[in-house]
């Protein structure tokens, strides 16, 4: 399946690739299929690229490389929602926000995507009671920038 | 919107699933209770919008031409 991307062009993705999240992502809610594309020339990051419309992408990255203390209990509710009943079936993404300044790059760790790998179901979901912010500092050396103050 | 004065305790359905309570009325926040089926996600309206507004403002990421994020590979 050929995916058009407004960075990177055209892409060919495999079918089984599809990720359907059932409630589509807060703030994109009419959104339903995407696909992880891993790019080289991205890394550490991958690029969370939407088949519906609009054609939005995110960047995203595994959290546990930035914090590898990062934890958190999905609810039963966010488990059946992906159809998932082992926590180790699942892949577990972050999503970046690279600002003109990408010193002031930030992560969201209150709001995790999960993938469910076999069953190719994904949700972003909702920390309830986390200690951790929607604007988490991406590089350690920039914790004391006002990006942390405005965490929620 | 439909508007209901409640007291402390009283409660609100919703369907035949969600159940609302007034648990207590301070000066200035009310805490509520609510019963709901494990499918149906609530969550405080502030933080759904603040990841909402996250969301909207990643999408708008600039494409990392910089070396800065290699690091975090190990």
């Amino acid at each position: 399946m050929l995916v058009h991307t407004v960075s990177f062009g055209d892409l060919d993705v495999p079918e089984d690739k599809i990720i359907t999240f059932k409630e589509g992502l807060p703030g994109f809610a009419q959104l339903h299929r995407f696909v992880i594309l891993d790019l080289d020339e991205l890394k550490p990051f991958q690029y969370l690229q939407s088949l519906d419309d609009p054609p939005i992408s995110l960047y995203i990255i595994n959290p546990f490389m930035v914090d590898p203390t990062y934890e958190f209990r999905l609810t039963d509710s966010d488990m059946a929602d992906i159809n998932c009943k082992n926590s180790s079936e699942l892949a577990v993404y972050a999503v970046a926000t690279i600002p003109e300044n990408p010193g002031e790059a930030t992560i969201n760790l209150m709001a995790p995507i999960v993938v469910n790998e076999k069953d190719r179901l994904g949700k972003q979901v909702i920390l309830i009671e986390s200690r951790y912010s929607v604007k988490q500092p991406l590089l350690a050396d920039n914790n004391t920038s006002e990006a942390k103050a405005k965490g929620a | 919107m439909l508007v209901f004065t409640r007291k402390k305790d009283e409660s609100l359905i919703i369907g035949n699933e969600i159940e609302v309570t007034i648990l207590n009325i301070g000066s200035g926040n009310v805490k509520v209770g609510i019963n709901a089926p494990r499918y149906i996600s609530v969550h405080r309206h502030e933080v759904y919008e603040a990841i909402k507004r996250e969301n909207l403002a990643a999408s708008k990421s600039q494409i990392p031409k910089t070396d800065i994020f290699k690091k975090l590979l190990g």
